[in-house]
């Protein structure tokens, strides 16, 4: 039976009530002497735990995304985004059955992003404890803005479903592996921002003690040791309307099987669906080690 | 480069510049004073780079007040950086 994820709200940190009470949000721009303050604390060394402990109880949360960025304005596009490889495989049969799936889901027709009621579709009862990916008063803000409707993440590491999309994920050999399929039907807009992928180390903190206790580093936004990749794919060609901007870059006219990563730890980046055809994305996430090819900024071609 | 690099270097070249004269805004750097980014802009122009200055919009849910607005407008690829 579907069912949907719902939020555990009640052990967050509400002192500043940012959560009932959207004025108590920082509004953007964001104050850049409060930036300042929020980055230079975020540079003081730390273990992943002890980071993840200060993110969940700043009483600034919703600036410390936008304060992690370092990126300067006028990076190189190839900074922002780039191709890691070519995945030659039976597209038009995934993206079949990615349409069936949002069909039998009615992702199209119940296209809301709240976190009462979770978009987050699943199937089995393990993610029922799965760490919540983005954070209350993060999501209060982009609502404020009138961003009610993101996208929908479709589970695909945690189900029994997708076979074909497991055998890609598998190419990448990530450790704390992830993959969701960012369904974003049409008239979706997710607003720019900056990622800390705080579910991947999150679920690596509690089951790791290695990566639990090892330092964090402010800039690669990770484990010292360690790379977190967030790696992109289309599963079908780009339609007009459809857009994807890193910054001041703009990729757009993809094909499928292509897997960007990108400077997901400084890039502002933003997605909207201005055509008339949903915009399906597989991302696969985890951590690996300097020694990995995407470590090595090799390009790799692969035929499933 | 990375805004920590940009800044570190800056305050290590430039004698007269302070931690809190400057800050990161959107990639950008807001200056409390124009004379403070006249400057910068010049010794980034002296290093080679192409800056773009701009005045700033205060917006009243900001602490402070700011004079002027400095960012890049092509850094070259990570790889081909020369020393600021």
């Amino acid at each position: 039976m579907q069912t949907k994820y719902k939020r555990n709200t009640d052990n967050k940190d509400l002192t500043q009530n940012r959560y009932k009470n959207t004025d108590h949000l920082h509004t953007h721009p964001y104050d850049p002497e409060l930036l300042e303050i929020v980055r230079n604390d975020l540079l003081k060394p730390r273990t992943c735990k002890e980071l993840m402990d200060w993110v969940d109880s700043h009483p600034h949360y919703d600036v410390i995304a936008e304060a992690s960025s370092q990126y300067l304005r006028g990076t190189h596009q190839d900074d922002c985004f780039w191709q890691v490889a070519q995945i030659d495989t039976d597209w038009h049969h995934i993206n079949n059955i990615i349409t069936e799936y949002a069909k039998d889901n009615k992702l199209d027709q119940n296209f809301k992003t709240d976190y009462v009621e979770e978009w987050r579709v699943y199937d089995m009862d393990e993610q029922e404890n799965y760490s919540p990916f983005r954070h209350n008063s993060e999501l209060d803000n982009q609502h404020k803005h009138g961003f009610d409707k993101h996208y929908q993440l479709i589970e695909v590491t945690l189900t029994d479903k997708f076979p074909e999309i497991k055998a890609i994920e598998k190419v990448f050999d990530f450790q704390w592996a992830k993959t969701d399929i960012n369904y974003q039907p049409t008239s979706g807009a997710f607003p720019r921002h900056v990622d800390f992928l705080s579910t991947l180390i999150k679920r690596a903190i509690e089951h790791d003690p290695e990566i639990a206790n090892a330092q964090y580093d402010p800039i690669t936004k990770g484990p010292k040791g360690w790379q977190m990749k967030r790696i992109i794919m289309p599963t079908e060609s780009w339609y007009p309307g459809q857009m994807f901007s890193f910054e001041e870059h703009i990729w757009s006219n993809w094909e499928p099987g292509q897997a960007m990563d990108f400077s997901w730890q400084h890039c502002r980046h933003a997605t909207a669906n201005s055509g008339y055809n949903a915009r399906p994305l597989i991302k696969v996430q985890g951590l690996i080690r300097d020694d990995h090819w995407l470590a090595k900024k090799e390009f790799r071609k692969f035929t499933i | 480069m990375k805004y920590i690099e940009l800044k570190t270097k800056l305050l290590e070249e430039i004698v007269t510049l302070r931690q809190d004269d400057f800050y990161l805004l959107e990639g950008k750097l807001v200056f409390k004073a124009k004379a403070t980014a006249d400057s910068v802009k010049e010794y980034l122009i002296k290093k080679g780079y192409k800056i773009i200055q701009t005045p700033v919009r205060n917006w009243d849910h900001w602490q402070g007040k700011y004079e002027s607005i400095l960012y890049f407008s092509d850094l070259a690829k990570e790889r081909e950086y020369h020393d600021i």
